[in-house]
């Protein structure tokens, strides 16, 4: 071996050890500075409180395309067929505990099916606005809805589904509030 | 066989074919790196209407982690990568006579069988290299934070039962798959290397082959398109028949050159 190569094999090695010891640290720093979120679970009825706000979920269904229309009146669904689509619609109470005027977007979370690991958004069914305010000791009722597709769940999953399969989870941070539909 | 293989393994890494290979793929995931993920990077925690959301975390962020350009790019063009840096050897060793050569001092066996070792092996790498890459490169920005509810992995995803309660593991295991998927195409223009005599057909094979099969998936089963199987979140169902499939192309290409091989014929 040549001497200018061995120098470059040296350089080569040096240069992969600094790479390697940077990576480690920069991973290390920035799992440190975000640690995984604690999971807060809630059962059906159970508050949990949150900036000032106070969430519980109070009741979950599930219905098919027909049922879902004849109920609520909605008819963004109607195009699917009623084997092709489930429609997952939950109740969710949100309450002003503080004593100031709270901003809160109810939404900011998904439904989950934590088995198969199928996701969606929830979408607010009602006229209300996303964005709510509530005054001191307020309290206002949140319909979500979303629709399982037969696509996006397994076969068994998708026809075995039930509330108590399901959570909504609000994505917040540092604590992760899951809110279950059993008890 | 240790010797022939060391060879062919100098060949392969020192030729034009597995540096452009390399480049072209790790351009690609440095691009999607410095354009989306470090502007994105001072934006960890995002305040909406008074909460602070779930932060962006590596698995949602990195390359292979959402749907954008650069990875349909990247994974428009893998079938070519991965013959790029030895593919055509076979072909080119027959016609410039050198295969005659090294056959008169080395079983043919042993030879295809060293040729399809290092296809393989730098089928997979040139696959999986730039995908590592950049997922190393995004962990040094974001926190490895365990994903809920990904916009992304739906329930029917190859992975969606493991990746919400052991990540990490699903990351291995997805850059094992995609190994294995440019080792295994990579074999099959050595397989062709005395069918075709077109070159540029046959640096094109496993392109053809992977969007033929895409194409007639479309009618039997979607569940099997390779270049819909190859996104983690892809809603693909049959992990069992992709492997089997790319097991059967793998095989049936390593058949076909030890049959060949067998007959004492030159892949010629």
């Amino acid at each position: 071996m040549s001497k200018m190569s061995k120098i470059f094999k040296i350089l080569f090695i040096f240069l992969a050890v600094v790479g390697v010891v940077v990576w480690v640290v920069a991973v290390y720093k920035i799992n440190k500075a975000f640690p995984n979120a604690q999971k807060e679970v809630y059962a059906l009825n159970e508050p949990c409180e949150y900036h000032g706000a106070e969430f519980s979920s109070q009741q979950c269904e599930i219905l098919n395309g027909k049922d879902f229309i004849l109920k609520y009146k909605d008819t963004k669904y109607a195009d699917y067929d009623d084997d092709e689509i489930k429609i997952v619609v939950c109740k969710l109470k949100v309450k002003n505990v503080s004593d100031k005027t709270v901003k809160i977007t109810p939404y900011v979370g998904r439904f989950y099916h934590e088995e198969s690991g199928w996701n969606n958004a929830g979408t607010i069914i009602s006229d209300k606005d996303t964005k709510m305010i509530l005054n001191p000791g307020e309290f206002s009722m949140v319909k979500l809805t979303t629709a399982v597709h037969k696509s996006s769940m397994d076969e068994k999953n998708f026809e075995t589904l039930d509330p108590g399969d399901l959570s909504f989870i609000i994505q917040t941070y540092p604590e992760l509030l899951i809110l279950d539909f059993d008890e | 066989m240790k010797k022939i293989l060391k060879l062919e393994m100098y060949r392969a890494t020192h030729g034009l074919g597995f540096i452009v290979s390399m480049l072209i793929g790790t351009a690609i995931a440095l691009a999607q790196f410095f354009i989306d993920v470090v502007p994105m990077a001072g934006k960890i925690l995002f305040r909406y209407t008074g909460m602070l959301t779930y932060p962006k975390n590596l698995y949602s962020v990195w390359l292979g982690g959402n749907f954008s350009n650069y990875l349909l790019a990247y994974f428009t063009i893998l079938p070519i990568l991965i013959v790029l840096p030895y593919g055509l050897s076979l072909y080119m060793d027959n016609k410039s006579g050198y295969a005659k050569n090294v056959i008169t001092r080395v079983e043919a066996k042993k030879y295809y069988r060293a040729k399809c070792i290092v296809n393989s092996l730098l089928g997979g790498t040139v696959a999986v290299f730039p995908l590592l890459l950049n997922f190393l490169l995004t962990a040094t920005l974001f926190p490895a934070l365990n994903p809920i509810g990904d916009q992304y992995l739906s329930g029917n995803s190859i992975f969606s039962h493991i990746y919400y309660k052991y990540p990490i593991l699903t990351m291995i295991l997805y850059f094992l798959f995609i190994f294995l998927h440019g080792a295994f195409y990579a074999v099959l223009p050595l397989a062709f290397s005395s069918l075709l005599r077109n070159l540029l057909l046959l640096s094109l094979l496993p392109f053809i082959m992977w969007y033929l099969m895409s194409f007639v998936s479309r009618y039997l089963n979607e569940s099997i398109a390779p270049n819909n199987v190859l996104f983690i979140f892809s809603r693909c169902t049959d992990l069992f028949l992709t492997i089997v499939i790319m097991l059967v192309v793998a095989i049936g290409s390593y058949a076909m050159l030890m049959l060949k091989a067998k007959k004492g014929d030159m892949i010629v």
